[in-house]
């Protein structure tokens, strides 16, 4: 994948675990059943959280690297 | 064993004996070694969970025992912040690293033109809108000790006759000690405390491990996680609908994602002692894993709470009142070690970071201007000063936390009252936004934006926080100040049915972003504030450039950049068009010369004064740490700088591309340096070798008094010749630096060449005659108009037929002059019979103070400045000269243009 | 035919005044002028002190007296250099190279007497 896509993926994560968490979709996951004895809600909140952390390891690990590497490449000329 | 408060207190001062070695350690470690664990990820990410205060500890547990998974909020709005850390954070870093940025305050100053009022105003509002947090703590503490105290008949022990006050009193004097032993040990330049960062990581891992060992024990006792949820069914608790009002959900976790960048200790260990911007990639997504694991277990613990504690406990502290409710004194006092852990650690960084900016940017701007006459004294003094305005600072926030718990002691719910304290530093998040991402935001519209979030922020979510001791206040919620109902403080222009927390953090935040909005669109950015702004925005475009400080950042870019500021568009255009012309270059390959440097130095020195032409440019040329922008803000105090942002974004492409040359640039100027050194050593040997046949000889005139006559005229003569040499050496070398300089006036005018070439032959003719050499005029055009000084020109030629004559070392020594018109041009030629130049001395015969071989072998070494000052003269004209190749002998050529006027009268 | 002093130095001026003045000291004196005909000169003429500048046409005095260090023969020869740049740098790197003392031009002639003096006795103390 390219630089920018990879940065798209990213501001995907961050806006999708946004909404995922915000009221619409949060009254989506709630109602009255249990998941093995849990609320449903519980589950899908930290489900959702526990998603996003894995989203950044992998991201963390993907997103440039852009320190201190400037271009320098061998043949300027002279 | 039975828990007691002298135990418990006597546990935690042994407990902040073992943090203070740990602090200890930790600044030994890091003061051995640079690196080491303690600058690994993962401490930076135990350092940031200093998020998780008892606020967590404590009070998450009492807000899902009242308002269920909404506790959840607070963790999930940093989590997003941090996932999403490329986007905010990682700039925030950058910055920070780049303008050495030392508090939350210093960075919004900063941006907005390093504005001193931004700093104060924040630094004021920081230390107010921090207060209820701080009290938070020690009601968690106070609430602690309390709980343990009253568990048992004699639990008390020497708290006997004490109260909450005075329990509270008590731990917020041993917390400001506690700080002020730790947090104020030594001014850093850079505000990192590796020590404490070191304690508060150890922290992060001792309140997590209470936690969850609670969690376990709760879910053990109880028969499961679902046991738990069951129970809590049965017993009538509403277990599903258990998430609040849409309303309060979304502003919690908006304010807890703003906090986690604004919050004074957060910023201070994020971003202030955070020692490689890598370290992001780690804690983006552990700490968020952190907060995961710290809130696993609220949920069950405050349910199994509220069915097995009788009615009416507390539940903010069923973390610690649980395991003493089933009598397991060991992890009743590991929870509240935990819970310790959790406030002291949060005391400590806040009130350091708090400190840190009010001595910053309070206490020593005050000093400075009030020791301006006299400097700033001794460096010890200031440090004396600082630390003890840090001091006094740290006794203040912990006094204000005091004050606020004792005004508010009716209230009894944690979490309420830190999210006071977030919607209030919230406040700060749009400034900082705008900082990051809006070029055009005004400090003044962020002064009086931040102004106004925090007057709404003190109506409507402060001062609500007193009704339960005040009656002022509490008439003044029900009708409004003076009875007038749109002022109400949750119901502000007749906003009814909001949640009091969504009401406060709405109105503030909408005023406040409106007024920075609307408030940049009608106000100007001073120049500063413009520079500071692009240097944000554009933080990670100059990298390349910026990589390494000792760098030079001279390109020719650069210098365009300076020219531009100073010269104008049109100016620097021209004047950089016309050197890509001459020297046959691209504008974008164009390399500086030290010619063109002088000559731009000359042409903004017409415009800003030539010390500050010259400092500027050599800033930018010489390998100073100093880096262009900074020269461009120079610039900016003389010229303005409308026009910055849009040039900059225009070259950066420009820029980049050259930035691979910057070696080149840089080896070549560095070439030059030698050069100049290379030539005051030269002129210094040349001015000392008559010198010393001077002093040599007046030496021994003066101490032989009985010389014989001709000994004693000899030597007269000798130092009468050596001082003619040297007189005549210094005159050339003013002359040489006159010339490249170019500040004589120099007028051209139409002339004869063929006449001063005569004039020359005329001069040398006595030197040829005395070295036997054979001066022939060869073919001679008879008549040549040029534009040239003819003193200036005659000079040249009579140095050229001298030096032929002199350095012909042929037995029959021969000059020989041509003169012809070839095009447009009229051309010299002075050639001589002699060995030649050798080859490899050929490239260096113009070079100042070269001297050829053949010099030094007869009488008349002269100083080697002749032909460098010919060129130039002849460069002077327009013209050229140089030495002809391939000939036999050495021949030099002059070629200068014809003027208009020998062309009329030729074709004539 | 061994001399007290061999002058290497190229400016005909100084040569005569220095030539003038260690003569009326009492030494013999010779001179080159070039470089490279040093150290034949010292070979032959075997001067129990060289008075040696370093710029030198051919071959720079820094050059030969890395030489003379480097010969057995003339390893121990003292050595006084002098110098027109006057800088710190020269003087430092004299001394690297095994020079014996270093004198600026312009000096005075007591000075460079005195220096000699000093050299002379030294080598025959040896």
């Amino acid at each position: 994948m390219t630089r920018r896509k990879i940065i798209g993926a990213a501001l995907f994560v961050t806006l999708f675990g946004t909404a995922a968490i915000m009221p619409p979709l949060l009254f989506v996951a709630g109602g009255n059943m249990d998941l093995l004895g849990i609320p449903v809600a519980m589950v899908y909140v930290f489900t959702i959280w526990i998603l996003m952390i894995v989203g950044a390891v992998v991201l963390a690990r993907y997103l440039p690297h852009d320190e201190p590497t400037p271009p320098t490449r061998q043949d300027h000329p002279s | 064993m039975t828990l007691t408060a002298d135990l418990v207190i006597a546990t935690a001062v042994a407990y902040v004996g073992l943090l203070f070695l740990i602090a200890y350690v930790g600044d030994r470690h890091t003061r051995n070694r640079t690196g080491g664990f303690l600058r690994s990820p993962f401490v930076y990410t135990l350092s940031i969970s200093v998020y998780c205060t008892s606020w967590t500890f404590y009070g998450a547990v009492g807000s899902a025992a009242r308002t269920g998974l909404e506790f959840a909020t607070i963790y999930l709005g940093p989590t997003l912040v941090f996932v999403g850390w490329w986007f905010i954070l990682r700039r925030l870093v950058r910055i920070s690293h780049d303008q050495r940025i030392t508090s939350i305050a210093d960075l919004v100053s900063s941006r907005f033109g390093k504005s001193s009022r931004l700093a104060v105003l924040i630094t004021i509002l920081a230390v107010i809108v921090i207060s209820p947090y701080i009290a938070l703590q020690l009601k968690a503490v106070t609430s602690s000790i309390e709980a343990i105290a009253g568990a048992s008949e004699f639990g008390r022990g020497s708290l006997e006759g004490w109260d909450d006050t005075g329990l509270a009193f008590g731990v917020a004097a041993c917390m400001a000690m506690f700080t002020i032993l730790f947090g104020t040990r030594n001014v850093d330049a850079k505000e990192q405390h590796h020590g404490v960062v070191a304690a508060i990581a150890f922290e992060a891992v001792v309140k997590l491990a209470a936690l969850v060992t609670v969690g376990v024990f709760v879910v053990y006792i109880s028969g499961g996680a679902d046991a738990i949820f069951a129970n809590a069914a049965a017993a009538g608790i509403e277990v599903h609908s258990t998430y609040t009002a849409a309303d309060r959900w979304i502003s919690s976790t908006l304010l807890a994602a703003g906090a986690i960048i604004c919050l004074p200790r957060q910023f201070q260990v994020t971003v202030v002692e955070n020692s490689d911007e890598n370290h992001l990639r780690t804690a983006c997504w552990l700490f968020p894993t952190y907060m995961v694991a710290m809130s696993l277990f609220i949920l069950p613990i405050a349910l199994y709470g509220l069915t097995a504690m009788p009615t009416g406990s507390n539940p903010d502290m069923f973390t610690l009142t649980l395991p003493l409710a089933a009598g397991n004194d060991g992890l009743a006092l590991f929870a509240f070690i935990g819970g310790f852990s959790s406030a002291t650690s949060m005391i400590i960084l806040e009130s350091i970071a708090l400190s840190i900016m009010v001595s910053n940017h309070i206490v020593v701007p005050i000093m400075l201007r009030m020791t301006a006459g006299d400097g700033i004294g001794d460096g010890l003094g200031v440090r004396r000063l600082i630390l003890n305005a840090r001091r006094f600072s740290i006794i203040l926030i912990l006094f204000l936390g005091f004050s606020y718990f004792y005004l508010t002691r009716g209230s009894d719910a944690l979490a309420p009252i830190g999210l006071i304290s977030f919607t209030g530093v919230v406040q700060f998040l749009p400034a900082v936004l705008a900082g990051l991402f809006w070029r055009d935001a005004t400090a003044k519209a962020a002064t009086v934006a931040i102004f106004v979030g925090f007057l709404v922020w003190l109506w409507s979510s402060f001062m609500p926080s007193f009704s339960s001791s005040s009656a002022t206040v509490a008439a003044i919620m029900a009708d409004g100040p003076f009875g007038i109902g749109w002022l109400r403080p949750q119901s502000l222009f007749g906003l009814e049915g909001l949640d009091p927390l969504a009401h406060a953090a709405f109105w503030s935040l909408f005023l406040n972003t409106t007024i920075l909005i609307v408030g940049s669109l009608i106000t100007n950015q001073s120049a500063l504030e413009h520079v500071q702004a692009a240097l944000f925005l554009n933080v990670f475009r100059k990298q390349a450039g910026e990589a390494n400080p000792i760098r030079s950042t001279a390109t020719a870019d650069d210098l365009f950049l300076v020219a531009r500021r100073v010269l104008g568009h049109q100016r620097a255009v021209n004047l950089f068009s016309e050197e890509a012309k001459q020297t046959r270059m691209p504008w974008t390959n164009l390399e500086p010369s030290t010619a063109f440097i002088r000559q731009l130095e000359r042409e903004l020195a017409g415009s800003i004064g030539a010390a500050s032409a010259h400092v500027m440019l050599s800033k930018v040329v010489s390998g100073d740490t100093v880096s262009l922008e900074e020269v461009m803000q120079m610039a900016d105090e003389t010229q303005q700088a409308i026009e910055y942002s849009q040039e900059l974004e225009r070259t950066s492409a420009e820029l980049r591309a050259t930035a691979e040359k910057l070696e080149v640039a840089n080896r070549e100027l560095r070439r030059v340096d030698m050069q100049k050194d290379e030539f005051l050593s030269q002129v210094s040997h040349e001015v000392r070798t008559p010198m010393t046949a001077i002093r040599a000889f007046t030496e021994i005139l003066m101490s032989h008094r009985n010389l014989a006559t001709d000994a004693r005229e000899r030597f007269v003569g000798t130092i009468h010749k050596e001082s003619l040499r040297l007189t005549s050496l210094l005159d050339e070398i003013l002359d040489l630096s006159t010339l490249e300089r170019g500040e004589r006036v120099w007028e051209n005018y139409a002339i004869d060449a063929e006449e001063s070439l005569d004039q020359a032959l005329g001069v040398c003719d006595a030197l040829a005659r005395q070295n036997n050499t054979t001066v022939k005029s060869g073919t001679r055009v008879g008549k040549a108009i040029i534009l040239a000084d003819p003193y200036r020109l005659s000079q040249v030629m009579i140095n050229l037929v001298s030096n032929a004559i002199k350095y012909n070392e042929a037995p029959h020594p021969e000059v020989e002059i041509h003169s012809r018109i070839r095009g447009r041009n009229y051309v010299v030629e002075v050639q001589d019979n002699g060995l030649g130049i050798p080859e490899e001395e050929k490239p260096h015969i113009f070079d100042k103070f070269y001297r050829g071989r053949s010099g030094d072998a007869t009488p008349y070494a002269g100083a080697g400045l002749g032909l460098p000052i010919s060129r130039e003269i002849i460069l002077r004209m327009n013209g050229k000269l140089e030495l002809v190749s391939g000939a036999e002998g050495a021949c030099f050529r002059i070629t200068l243009p014809l003027s208009d006027e020998q062309e009329v009268s030729q074709s004539g | 035919m061994a001399i007290d002093i061999l002058i290497a130095e190229d400016e005909p001026s100084i040569i005569e005044a220095l030539d003038f003045v260690l003569k009326r000291a009492g030494w013999s004196v010779n001179t080159v002028t070039e470089g490279d005909e040093i150290l034949d000169a010292v070979r032959r003429q075997s001067p129990r002190v060289l008075l040696l500048d370093v710029m030198l046409p051919k071959r720079s005095g820094f050059e030969v007296l890395k030489q003379i260090r480097a010969d057995k023969v003339t390893a121990s020869l003292p050595v006084l250099v002098l110098t027109a740049k006057g800088q710190q740098q020269d003087r430092r790197i004299a001394e690297e190279l095994g020079a014996d003392a270093f004198i600026t031009k312009p000096y005075s002639n007591a000075d460079v007497v005195s220096t000699v003096r000093t050299l002379l006795n030294g080598s025959t103390k040896t």
